[in-house]
């Protein structure tokens, strides 16, 4: 990669259960003080590679080079990897400073400095107050930050966090989703965490690897992954899009003519004459009305009113979508089943070979 | 609003007063109150009223005489080989039945608790079968070269701990197999990213949180085996006295009911404190706190 040499070093992983492999030839390069985002949905391999990196779990092939040092085979308690598990994992026989506390004893830590150091982790969390209460007696949030604390006092040369917001209540989430994301920035701590949910990646990380069937897809920034996703399965689990299937009818340097079930559609592209495509679109870069490079003539199905801005759906193809996003209020000769014409720039096209 | 598992949790958490459903332990306790309660009251009553006065004589008598030191020494000294061994060989194997997947832990199951439908009397006289000179444990030991000659178990307390160990093990292993199960392993993950060595782990996560069930595994056999009587009985013969042998002989043979109680309650005293002061010990000694 540019720029020097990666803080975390994935290189070719590979791990199979039984027979089914689960993580493919997977690389990944992590820089220092980067906040990373393993998305997918669930059954991709991105527990499985968090088990890795932590080194819970020994991968078949490839290895693991943490802060130029290749920690393929060193286990879990030496590599100083900290993790916040999914359900937290907190120890119910402890309190919370006893919890935060236990890392820094397994490590020798002089007792003398425990005190201090447990405080300073608990306070980071907000949960000064919070040291001699049993684990039963938090709230899911309070444990979500003893678990925070507990992988953060003893200082680990990277953090991983699997699901670490999936197991609080929606509103919770999204003020932890900031919280945690403040935090974890602050400290300027190398981190990767384990989401399902695209907005959490969108939101807190510097970067984003989406994950499908035990490989990386697309790794970049969360606004380079939106609008120009690198496969068609990226498109689809990033955001929503309009999506319709279609044959290359020409190809004119690297612009194409591209027939669908909905109309004809240019993009910027090139693959040759009769070549199955798929092209696609973000609702936000659709407007209603001619003036884009690509026009359409789409029936209305349903209008879906989300406060600030309104989403149109559009009949569709068997196996296309068709969608668009437009400002609140309006909605003037917009129904169901009225017939419109859809705009957008040819530049906002994107287009992906199928097999 | 948001209603967290745990706030819910605590919301039906016990309160003051007394509940209906305390109700539902009325006929157990009826039951205890005339099947044990009483009769043990009888025997305390007994143990100490003599020709019609209230007297501590009988224990004064007891305790007094070397004899009964040696035979509380022996009731003592099996016991806690006994449940020493049972809890060595038991929480291992606990472990080894948690983890066991499905279907065979399904089978090991069954091959620890069928053995219980089986009667102590049955069993320990098959053990008197096995530790003969000529049994199978000896022919067993001098075909791997263990020893060259037949070695005597019969009538040994060796031989008496390998039965009663084999008798009274389920009762060890299974109330530290339900709390192993119970154990998140995702906890042990936690205390390896955290720099806990396999050791440190054990000591500090392991061992604490399946406490509660080796102090219930140690109260059954230790309670089962300092009371035992036809093992011994079979196992060790006549020359060898506990406390409940002798219970039995004073009730049996010398028609001696003042005696009887004496010991019963003696023995009763002995088993009831080691139970409890062991499941203090064991709670005070909670590593990591």
């Amino acid at each position: 990669m540019k720029g020097g040499a990666a803080y975390l070093d994935v290189g070719g992983v590979a791990k199979r259960f039984r027979e089914t492999p689960v993580i493919r030839d997977l690389d990944l390069q992590v820089r220092a003080g980067e906040f990373v985002a393993l998305l997918g949905p669930s059954g991709c391999g991105k527990t499985t590679l968090l088990r890795i990196i932590a080194g819970l779990l020994a991968a078949d092939r490839g290895r693991v080079t943490l802060d130029g040092a290749d920690v393929t085979r060193v286990p879990a308690h030496k590599r100083n990897v900290g993790v916040v598990f999914q359900n937290y994992a907190l120890f119910p026989h402890l309190t919370v400073a006893e919890n935060v506390a236990f890392g820094l004893k397994a490590r020798g830590t002089p007792a003398g400095e425990i005190a201090g150091m447990v405080a300073r982790a608990l306070a980071l969390v907000r949960l000064s107050k919070y040291g001699s209460r049993p684990i039963f007696a938090l709230s899911g949030g309070e444990q979500q930050r003893t678990a925070v604390a507990r992988a953060l006092a003893v200082r680990p040369k990277l953090l991983l966090l699997d699901e670490p917001l999936s197991a609080l209540d929606r509103k919770l989430r999204e003020t932890m989703r900031m919280e945690l994301g403040h935090l974890l920035h602050d400290l300027g701590i190398t981190a990767i965490f384990v989401t399902h949910d695209q907005d959490e990646a969108l939101v807190m990380s510097d970067r984003i690897a989406v994950m499908n069937a035990g490989r990386i897809e697309h790794f970049d920034t969360p606004a380079a992954v939106y609008a120009r996703p690198a496969t068609p399965f990226v498109l689809d689990f990033v955001g929503t899009s309009t999506r319709l299937r279609g044959t290359v009818a020409a190809s004119d340097g690297d612009e194409l003519l591209v027939d669908t079930a909905a109309g004809r559609v240019r993009a910027r592209g090139r693959a040759a004459a009769g070549a199955a495509v798929l092209v696609a679109v973000r609702p936000e870069n659709v407007r209603v009305g001619p003036g884009g490079g690509n026009t359409l003539e789409l029936k209305v199905r349903d209008l879906v009113f989300l406060g600030s801005k309104l989403v149109l759906h559009f009949h569709a193809a068997e196996g296309d979508q068709a969608v668009a996003e437009l400002p609140a209020g309006s909605t003037e000769g917009l129904a169901p089943g009225a017939r419109v014409t859809v705009s957008w720039p040819v530049g906002a096209t994107l287009v992906y070979s199928v097999p | 609003m948001s209603v967290t598992p745990i706030a819910v949790a605590r919301s039906i958490a016990p309160r003051r007063g007394v509940e209906p459903v305390a109700l539902l332990a009325l006929p157990g306790t009826a039951y205890l109150v005339v099947a044990f309660a009483v009769p043990l009251a009888l025997l305390l009553v007994t143990s100490l009223v003599s020709d019609g006065r209230l007297t501590a004589a009988g224990y004064a008598r007891f305790l007094a005489d070397p004899f009964s030191w040696t035979v509380i020494a022996n009731t003592l000294r099996i016991a806690a080989l006994t449940t020493l061994v049972c809890l060595l060989a038991g929480y291992p194997a606990a472990f080894a039945l948690a983890r066991a997947p499905g279907a065979l832990q399904a089978v090991l199951l069954a091959a620890l608790i069928l053995p219980l439908s089986v009667g102590v009397v049955v069993k320990a006289f098959a053990w008197t079968i096995l530790l003969r000179s000529d049994g199978v444990v000896n022919r067993l030991l001098l075909a791997i070269g263990v020893v060259d000659t037949p070695v005597r178990l019969l009538f040994t307390e060796v031989g008496l701990v390998l039965g009663a160990v084999n008798i009274f093990l389920p009762f060890m292993v299974l109330p530290i197999f339900a709390v192993v199960k119970l154990i998140e392993p995702r906890l042990l993950d936690a205390a390896a990213t955290l720099g806990a060595s396999p050791l440190h782990r054990f000591v500090r996560v392991t061992l604490p949180l399946t406490m509660p069930g080796v102090i219930a595994g140690v109260a059954f056999v230790f309670s089962m085996s300092v009371s035992m009587y036809v093992i011994p009985t079979l196992l060790m013969g006549d020359r060898f006295k506990t406390l409940s042998i002798l219970v039995a002989r004073s009730f049996l043979f010398m028609r001696d009911r003042s005696l009887g109680s004496t010991v019963s309650v003696v023995l009763l005293v002995i088993a009831v404190a080691v139970v409890v002061a062991s499941a203090l010990l064991a709670r005070r000694w909670q590593p990591g706190r």
